[in-house]
């Protein structure tokens, strides 16, 4: 009797433990997916030219910071406004536009994640330039996953075609 | 005759082939160490209260936040501030601002690297807090590694000592 009661608990905290490492990965699992979605509308709505639908993808306070090297191979920073980059969309002309992304990386921890993609950007079907986009995203309580910071390097050579 | 001139294209082909690969993985290899020295710098300057280390460590526009749950289990998101933060480090403290530093992944591309590390925080030998360090930083104009943004998380259960 007593072994059966022993092996009743033993069995009862194995299935305990199993569940919670289960309810976890899913837990991360379904965190992922949602980061790859905000990720994948983003970048949806720049080349559908969708300035609404990559606002929702930003955090109100978003910051977005371009880094690349000029024609004197310095290297040189700038910090674009959401609204200057949501204008940047909404003014896309008649060029056809298409963003091209690969090797996403995804770190998580509790409401916060980070992205790291590399990219090529397609003007009219001809490459114009490349390099990785880094994001970070937060939840916030009842809201969505939101990037809160994203920061690229641009070049235009040595860039992969796909 | 002939054999000897397909050994020599082979090789010529072969190392003419090898040399930007490896001038590629060296110049990652030097970027890592640097991106890594930064970091360092950074929690070392924390330790020794050298705020003039630490401000050194950032670009004068970063972006600082805190991603962390309050009471009632709310995520919230709270903005920093260098200045302030370099006050904290330079304001006398009896005990030093220990944070230790471990599972850290760096990521580069170019002049652009992300800095992925976990964290405890000890204020002396008391344990405060603990999460993550997100780093984002870029190469200045002077080629030097800067940290343009920092995003920690922060909880107090579940802490790795």
């Amino acid at each position: 009797m007593k072994i059966f009661i022993n092996t009743f608990i033993i069995v009862l905290f194995f299935y305990i433990g199993i569940h919670q490492i289960q309810s976890q990965n899913h837990s991360i699992k379904k965190d992922s997916i949602e980061v790859h979605h905000v990720i994948n509308n983003l970048f949806d709505g720049i080349v559908e030219g969708d300035s609404i639908k990559v606002k929702n993808s930003l955090h109100e306070n978003v910051i977005i910071i371009t880094s690349n090297k000029n024609r004197q191979n310095v290297n040189q920073i700038k910090e674009v406004s959401v609204v200057e980059f949501l204008n940047g969309i909404i003014d896309k002309k008649l060029e056809e536009w298409n963003e091209k992304i690969w090797s996403i990386t995804i770190q998580l921890e509790d409401g916060f994640a980070r992205v790291w993609t590399n990219y090529s950007f397609y003007m009219d079907s001809q490459l114009s330039h490349c390099g990785v986009k880094s994001f970070q995203l937060v939840k916030e309580s009842n809201e969505n996953w939101k990037i809160v910071n994203f920061v690229d390097s641009k070049k235009k050579n040595g860039c992969q075609t796909l | 005759m002939n054999i000897t001139n397909y050994l020599i294209t082979y090789f010529f082909i072969f190392f003419v082939g090898f040399y930007p690969m490896k001038a590629q993985n060296k110049s990652f290899k030097k970027d890592s160490i640097a991106v890594n020295q930064v970091i360092n710098n950074l929690f070392d300057g924390m330790r020794e209260g050298d705020s003039a280390k630490v401000n050194n460590t950032f670009h004068k526009n970063v972006v600082m936040l805190t991603t962390y749950k309050n009471k009632d289990n709310i995520n919230l998101l709270e903005k920093g501030n260098l200045d302030k933060f370099l006050n904290a480090i330079a304001s006398p403290h009896p005990n030093i601002y220990d944070e230790k530093i471990w599972n850290t992944t760096i990521q580069i591309d170019e002049n652009l690297a992300q800095v992925w590390t976990e964290y405890a925080f000890y204020v002396g030998t008391e344990f405060s807090h603990c999460g993550v360090n997100a780093f984002q930083l870029i190469k200045d104009k002077n080629n030097k590694w800067k940290i343009i943004s920092l995003i920690d998380t922060r909880r107090k259960d579940k802490c790795k000592k």
